[in-house]
């Protein structure tokens, strides 16, 4: 055997070639960022600072992926983490963790130090589909977790760095209490790691919808529960919004860099204008529809590409399988009472 | 130009045969190596020497598909040169690889250098993975020959990823079980 001990170096022709999984470049995944994207990220995260009020030099990955006002608001509820860690070439801050009953994420800021570092990061934006370090999260009993690492280039030449984790039957939350352990192993940063605690510190609401299905609501997620694997698939997602209260709809638009003419406006072009908003965030582009962060949508900077929210249906035990869709934006659960789901109004 | 015409331009060393095999299967070398290697510079120098490695087999080699052919020693290299660069680092660096669940799975007694014991046990692992209903297959297939993250598995096969989940360990457990029976020493 070629590779001692790796018997599926024995495998048939046959049973190779027939599970040859899809190619990757037709996937609908997650933020991956070409040349053109980080500079139109870039321009967009220029507007977004004209129209806020802190600096952009001092700007966390907070700020950069939802809006000025989200460090004040975590920090006014204590989830500001703010621990840094400094390799040779770059300062990485883990800025926050953000936890509900079925997600979590880690929000953190890369600071280059040197031009090797700088330029390290423009090489891999540019040639490496996005991907710059390598991440690995493991629980506590040293089992790596399944998350997803995303890059963002801000435009004052740091990296923000976004680790979305899922519970599951596997690492549910008596797992989470445990911690997940962070560690960058890439050249770079390489030693550099972090250990945090994912347990619920976001409030959360729930409303029935029907028989076998729940809808669930955080700040950062939509979650459909149910008690099948198939009827979570088949209610999916219809681009759900909300019902707001009074003033919450303002607030919102005010986190997404959205005037009210300009909502109106779309509104009356797209029904669904507003939803996708909510799970796009403020980097959405509705001419071109492309976007950068949200419910897992890459960033699409050439052509039209039908946004389509992706999400995996995944047993988290107790009989229950949850449907995951990540909000763009952080949502105040105090504007809303209720869910729009399709049409359909359903208040809490 | 199929395979088999790409193989006679390796048999008759004409230089062709590197580009045109480059051609039809760089991308998929270059994914079954980044699977494993998660980096793209690396993905590529691996696709590159196993096409040179492929010239200095083919002949006296003649595969039936050359893409598989590819891909397995796109595979293998890569794997190579994964534990070359873990080699020496302890901590950093060093996740397991979809292929260590399988670790204990290889007979204890086996002699790697005997091809009569290879070939029986390569005879006793495609009778079992053919034993496989056809989903099963794929996924057994795809995370541990193509190392696909469970994710990426779900996702292609449009189910979740604790069904994938469950599936892996069931066949595994069967696989075990079965090599038991053959007399394997696991």
């Amino acid at each position: 055997m070629k590779n001692e001990r790796d018997i599926m170096a024995l495998l048939d022709d046959s049973y190779i070639l027939e599970a040859e999984p899809v190619q990757r470049k037709q996937r609908k995944r997650k933020h991956r960022f070409s040349v053109a994207a980080a500079a139109v990220a870039a321009c967009l995260g220029m507007t977004a600072i004209t129209a806020g009020a802190v600096t952009i030099m001092n700007r966390n990955s907070t700020e950069f992926f939802y809006d000025s006002q989200a460090e004040e608001i975590l920090e006014s509820k204590g989830l500001m983490v703010s621990e840094t860690q400094t390799s040779k070439h770059f300062e990485i801050t883990l800025d926050t963790v953000l936890a509900d009953d079925y997600v979590c994420r880690a929000m953190l800021t890369a600071r280059p130090l040197d031009d090797t570092a700088k330029s390290f990061v423009e090489a891999c934006l540019a040639n490496n589909n996005g991907r710059v370090f390598d991440v690995c999260t493991k629980d506590g009993d040293g089992n790596r977790i399944l998350s997803s690492d995303l890059y963002y280039p801000d435009s004052n030449g740091d990296l923000v760095i976004v680790v979305e984790s899922a519970f599951d039957y596997f690492f549910n939350q008596s797992k989470a209490s445990e911690g997940i352990e962070l560690t960058f192993t890439s050249p770079m940063v390489s030693g550099l790691s972090f250990k945090y605690y994912p347990k619920k510190n976001l409030e959360s609401k729930t409303v029935k919808y029907s028989d076998d299905i729940t809808f669930y609501v955080s700040p950062i997620e939509l979650a459909t529960v149910g008690t099948s694997e198939e009827a979570v698939d088949k209610v999916g997602f219809r681009w759900s919004t909300f019902m707001w209260k009074e003033g919450g709809l303002d607030r919102f638009l005010e986190s997404v860099g959205i005037s009210r003419e300009e909502y109106d406006k779309q509104m009356k072009r797209n029904k669904w204008f507003e939803s996708r908003l909510v799970m796009l965030g403020k980097y959405w582009n509705a001419e071109k529809n492309t976007s950068l962060g949200g419910s897992g949508i890459g960033f699409y900077p050439e052509g039209h590409m039908e946004l389509m929210p992706e999400g995996y249906t995944d047993f988290v035990g107790e009989g229950r399988f949850v449907r995951v869709f990540w909000f763009g934006a952080l949502i105040d659960l105090d504007d809303i009472e209720g869910i729009i789901y399709g049409l359909e109004e359903i208040p809490f | 130009m199929d395979g088999q015409e790409c193989v006679e331009l390796f048999y008759t060393r004409n230089s062709r045969a590197l580009s045109e095999a480059a051609e039809q299967y760089g991308t998929y070398c270059k994914s079954v190596a980044l699977n494993i290697l998660r980096s793209e510079p690396d993905a590529e120098e691996c696709v590159n020497d196993a096409l040179m490695r492929a010239w200095e087999n083919i002949p006296p080699d003649r595969p039936d598909s050359l893409k598989a052919y590819l891909g397995s020693i796109t595979r293998n290299l890569a794997l190579d040169r994964l534990r070359a660069s873990r080699a020496g680092k302890r901590g950093a660096g060093s996740e397991p690889l979809p292929i260590d669940e399988l670790s204990d799975l290889a007979p204890s007694e086996l002699n790697v250098e005997s091809e009569l014991e290879l070939s029986e046990l390569r005879q006793r692992l495609n009778a079992f993975v053919g034993s496989l209903d056809p989903e099963s297959r794929a996924i057994f297939v795809r995370r541990y020959w193509y190392m696909q993250e469970i994710a990426e598995i779900a996702e292609q096969c449009g189910i979740g990823k604790s069904k994938v989940k469950m599936r892996l360990l069931r066949t595994r457990s069967k696989l075990r079980e079965y090599l038991k029976k053959e007399g394997y020493d696991l």
